[in-house]
């Protein structure tokens, strides 16, 4: 049985996002269709208007409403540390851990030349700037632990030096809540190579 | 480790064959075209996915079949395996005691064979990569991160070379700092693996060639070892790099090299010697395995026998007799192994055993 057109279509629209293969596409779609049309009419219009709505943050390239995203404009964040991630998404995952409470900047990317990605094409010249307008302590690095992310890292480190008294990477090495027999050979050596001394606190 | 039974389906000249392996000596014999490099082929393949004689896998599948399977048990520290590997035009499978196994490299860092064979001394002599290739293998399996190191240089390589492709100059740095600190590791434990090599290697080249001479492996890396000295010679060069499109030094252009205790290296060895040094080589590699891993792994000795002088045949014998791996011998004559403790002997024709 051939499923009709419009379903179809919402079904193919829906495999597309990340994460959905056919048969969630399938679920969903058959979900929404039982739902009455107010509710259809609410995902339709919060799926419209996030796209109207949502810009990307004049300072920090974070996802904003106005012009300025509510980390920027939130008196009570310490502005003299700023946290520097790849995209915007990365910002809310260090915002769930509650770990940090300074700014952030996007860099909208990695340096890969692979994928055609130069220093250029990244968010570093708005950070140059911004360090100049409003001094920081501390600029933590955090891209990922990948090469790009890396290179990244150091590529920042280098063009940014003297901009911030200092520019800090996160570390690597064991999960945490791991078990030490389930741990892969490369995270563990790199949590060997990244021990700390023992520091009562 | 041990290979119990094997068999074979569609592979090379093998429509169907089912052997069950003797733990010490097998024999293969028979006339040339027959199968023999074949088998032990397959043998090869099922350690470490590849052929020692060609890189175009499909060439091993039976012509006009779709799949090749290759089964077999094998003993490795008291456990047995079952493992199963699919030949298709899509590529490689691998099944161990039916779970399918996702990333091939666990498979590969798991079961070991030291192959002699014409064909992969020709290779090994005259290819670079050959040489390289064969000890990345080696150190893979000796420890645990240098495959991850191996791939992560790789990883920073590609991007480097798109970089000097693209002449794009303003991230070059930081992708030679990479560069550096992704060779570091590969070159220090290439060097420890050609020290400790050396260790053995004079000793069971004299051995088997019953000469006086001292045989060593030399480890020449195309780099400085200091990094700093490396990525200040890099930032030199940079012009130079970006001319050619391709990093010109690094850990994929190091080599190794025989020579001999009186200066006499490789590339003026007869064919005899070479093939002698060869062996030395990879014996020396055995023994390296059995003392720091307690692992021995299978040697296959392809059509070796034939192609060396009777002194150092007798040698090699008396040496192979007090190992502890398993040995897979082929030759065209049966009476080559007659003198080994109890072999298994099998006559091979037409892809058949007889």
């Amino acid at each position: 049985m051939n499923i009709p057109p419009s379903l179809e279509r919402l079904v193919q629209e829906l495999a597309r996002l990340p994460g959905i293969g056919q048969k969630t596409a399938q679920r969903l779609a058959f979900s929404i269709l039982r739902h009455d049309e107010a509710r259809a009419q609410a995902l339709s219009d919060a799926v419209l208007q996030v796209k109207e709505k949502i810009r990307f943050c004049e300072r920090c390239s974070g996802f904003a409403e106005e012009a300025l995203c509510q980390i920027c404009q939130d008196p009570r964040r310490d502005e003299r540390v700023i946290c520097v991630v790849e995209q915007p998404s990365d910002i809310y995952v260090i915002e769930r851990s509650g770990a940090f409470r300074g700014r952030y900047h996007v860099l909208m990317g990695v340096i890969s030349p692979l994928d055609g990605v130069g220093p250029e094409q990244l968010k570093i010249r708005e950070l140059a700037r911004r360090l100049e307008n409003e001094p920081a302590q501390e600029l933590i690095i955090a891209t990922n632990p990948s090469l790009q992310g890396e290179a990244t890292a150091l590529h920042l480190s280098r063009v940014l030096e003297g901009k911030a008294e200092k520019i800090t990477r996160l570390a690597r090495g064991m999960p945490v809540g791991a078990n030490l027999e389930f741990t892969d050979d490369v995270t563990l050596s790199q949590a060997f190579s990244g021990r700390q001394d023992f520091v009562s606190s | 480790m041990v290979i119990r039974d094997f068999s074979v389906t569609n592979f090379r000249n093998y429509k169907q064959l089912h052997i069950e392996f003797s733990d010490k000596v097998n024999v293969f014999f028979g006339n040339n075209g027959q199968g023999k490099s074949n088998l032990v082929e397959g043998i090869y393949f099922l350690n470490h996915l590849n052929s020692f004689r060609t890189h175009r896998i499909k060439k091993l599948i039976e012509f006009g079949e779709p799949i090749s399977q290759i089964k077999a048990t094998i003993d490795k520290d008291g456990t047995s395996f079952a493992a199963r590997i699919e030949i298709s035009g899509r590529g490689r499978k691998v099944w161990l005691n039916d779970t399918p196994i996702r990333k091939l490299s666990e498979y590969i860092t798991s079961f070991y064979a030291i192959v002699f064979n014409p064909d992969s001394l020709h290779y090994y002599r005259h290819f670079t990569g050959e040489r390289r290739g064969f000890f990345n293998r080696f150190l893979s399996f000796f420890d645990g991160i240098y495959l991850h190191e191996i791939r992560e240089f790789r990883a920073v390589h590609a991007q480097k070379n798109r970089l000097l492709k693209s002449g794009e100059k303003s991230s070059i740095l930081d992708w030679n700092i990479l560069f550096v600190d992704r060779s570091c590791g590969i070159v220090t434990k290439r060097r420890e693996m050609v020290e400790r090599i050396n260790l053995i290697l004079p000793e069971l080249y004299a051995r088997i060639s019953g000469r006086e001479a001292k045989l060593l492996l030399e480890y020449r890396p195309s780099f400085p070892e200091d990094s700093d000295t490396w990525l200040k010679l890099l930032e030199k060069s940079v012009e130079q790099e970006f001319k050619a499109g391709h990093a010109q030094h690094g850990p994929h252009r190091d080599d190794f090299c025989l020579l001999l205790e009186d200066g006499k290296r490789d590339e003026f060895f007869s064919q005899g010697e070479y093939r002698i040094s060869l062996l030395a080589l990879k014996l020396a590699i055995n023994v390296l395995m059995a003392e720091r891993m307690q692992f021995h792994p299978v040697l296959i000795l392809d059509d070796l026998f034939s192609e060396l002088d009777a002194t150092v045949r007798a040698n090699l014998r008396q040496y192979l007799f007090q190992v502890p791996n398993q040995i897979f011998i082929t030759s065209t004559e049966p009476g080559d192994a007659h003198d080994f403790p109890d072999p298994r002997i099998m006559e091979i024709r037409a892809g058949q055993i007889t």
